[in-house]
């Protein structure tokens, strides 16, 4: 559920050009955030979303979430409409954590 | 390929400074040329220096002076250059000449244009070169300088001129303005993310919501399409010049407003709605009275919604100059990942924030 770039290719970028700046240091420390988080980052945000739309990795997951939302799912008064909700918030804000937790109000560097 | 026939667009940035034509072969040797036969005089002391890149464009400080011609004296110019990878909208640099051209005639505070070249083999794109405007174009020292209320006014109060004008005759390369801006605006987006690999529920709600909250049109005007802090100069606290009219074109004047109002663009002063130096009635008040229309905040919001779902659109975009294209950059790496700002905003604005 994380957005690319990963941790991972922002470090492995960063390596490659030799680079020690700023934004080098932000692309090191999202790296070691989405280290730390591991793969369960996401565990429970998954759990909650098979249990609205059946078995499958993420990428189906988020894609029957895309096909519900365009049908109405968040409307004014759907079914289900606070649970989905809930889930894209948790989403958001696991992907702030690891990418740029500043926003968030949350003091850790960079 | 021989080193004085790579194009200067590719190869300046390494060299830096330029100062000596003679040693850095055609490519200098080129623009030189160019400049004598546009202002028919003769180039002396040249030197070339590039400056902080935009994230779309490039851009370089030319100084030097000119023996006879109707420019003789010395001169400081900025070209502005396409760069490595389009973006896929925003106008060609023809385009923004002729329209920074009639916003100067006009009277606008814009840089004054001065040239066009579209032959791709002076500097290895189509450029256009400006006078220089000295002053600060940096989005975060600006807003660090702290609350300005009477850059915010005077803001509003040129954004209000810009809207006034009706400038149509001169600028029938634009797309026609649409029936609709808001419908339009919406549409553009979601053929951007229907073509994306990856699922973006968040996005798909702010689409949903754009949809079913569309305001009455509004009568398009021309909006600058980008106006915001860093985008423009301001000397001594001052505004001097507003500048990347690129993305402009013919919408609802109600989307620059939120433009400059929208999170992304306040550099973290958050408690400072417009652009990060002043609240949001102040900058208000300057266009409306400038305009001679009162501002409708709801409105207003609905832009600013699809201003931080075209704001993560362009993120998709610029991770794609990264992860499709091969430019090896790290602004424009980490701007995919301010994905989930975008969103955090679109769930805020639309009543689903926590």
């Amino acid at each position: 559920m994380r957005d690319r770039p990963s941790g991972a290719e922002l470090a492995a970028l960063a390596d490659a050009l030799g680079a020690r700046d700023a934004e080098a240091a932000r692309c090191r420390a999202i790296e070691a955030r989405e280290r730390a988080a591991g793969d369960d980052a996401f565990g429970a945000i998954g759990t909650g979303l098979r249990a609205i739309y059946g078995e499958g990795d993420d990428r189906a997951l988020l894609t029957r979430l895309v096909a519900a939302i365009r049908a109405g799912a968040l409307d004014d008064g759907a079914a289900g409409r606070d649970a989905l909700a809930t889930l894209l918030r948790a989403i958001t804000r696991q992907k702030l954590r690891e990418s740029n937790p500043g926003y968030l109000g949350d003091p850790t560097p960079p | 390929m021989p080193d004085e026939q790579r194009p200067l667009t590719a190869a300046l940035s390494p060299l830096g400074r330029v100062s000596d034509p003679a040693r850095s072969g055609g490519r200098v040797r080129g623009l030189i040329d160019f400049i004598e036969v546009k202002t028919r005089g003769s180039v002396f002391d040249f030197t070339m220096t590039p400056l902080l890149n935009g994230a779309v464009l490039r851009h370089w400080l030319i100084e030097f002076g000119l023996h006879g011609g109707r420019f003789a004296g010395e001169q400081r110019w900025v070209l502005r250059a396409d760069g490595a990878t389009p973006l896929g909208f925003g106008m060609s640099r023809a385009q923004e000449f002729a329209l920074q051209r009639a916003l100067f005639a006009a009277g606008l505070r814009v840089a004054e244009p001065l040239f066009m070249c579209c032959d791709d083999s002076v500097i290895g794109a189509p450029f256009f070169a400006m006078r220089f405007v000295p002053g600060e174009t940096d989005g975060a020292a600006i807003v660090a300088a702290g609350r300005n209320d009477a850059l915010a006014a005077a803001l509003g109060s040129e954004l209000a001129r810009l809207h006034a004008h009706d400038l149509a005759a001169r600028l029938r390369f634009l797309p026609a303005p649409p029936a609709d801006p808001a419908a339009a605006r919406r549409a553009e987006l979601a053929r951007h993310l229907a073509g994306d690999v990856d699922p973006h529920p968040v996005a798909e709600w702010a689409l949903r919501w754009l949809e079913r909250h569309r305001p009455a049109p509004a009568q398009a005007v021309l909006c600058h399409g980008d106006f915001r802090t860093g985008n423009y100069l301001v000397v001594e606290g001052r505004l001097a010049a507003v500048l990347d009219w690129d993305f402009a074109g013919w919408s609802d004047p109600d989307e620059d407003i939120a433009w400059f109002c929208a999170k992304a663009w306040r550099f973290g002063a958050n408690t400072l709605d417009a652009g990060g130096i002043a609240p949001r009635a102040v900058f208000y008040r300057a266009y409306a009275a400038a305009a001679r229309r009162a501002l409708d905040p709801e409105r207003i919001r609905y832009w600013e919604v699809m201003a931080a779902l075209r704001w993560l659109v362009i993120a998709l975009q610029q991770r794609d100059r990264f992860l499709k294209h091969g430019e090896r950059s790290l602004d424009l790496a980490l701007t995919g990942r301010r994905v989930a700002e975008c969103e955090h905003e679109i769930l805020a604005l639309t009543g689903l924030g926590s």
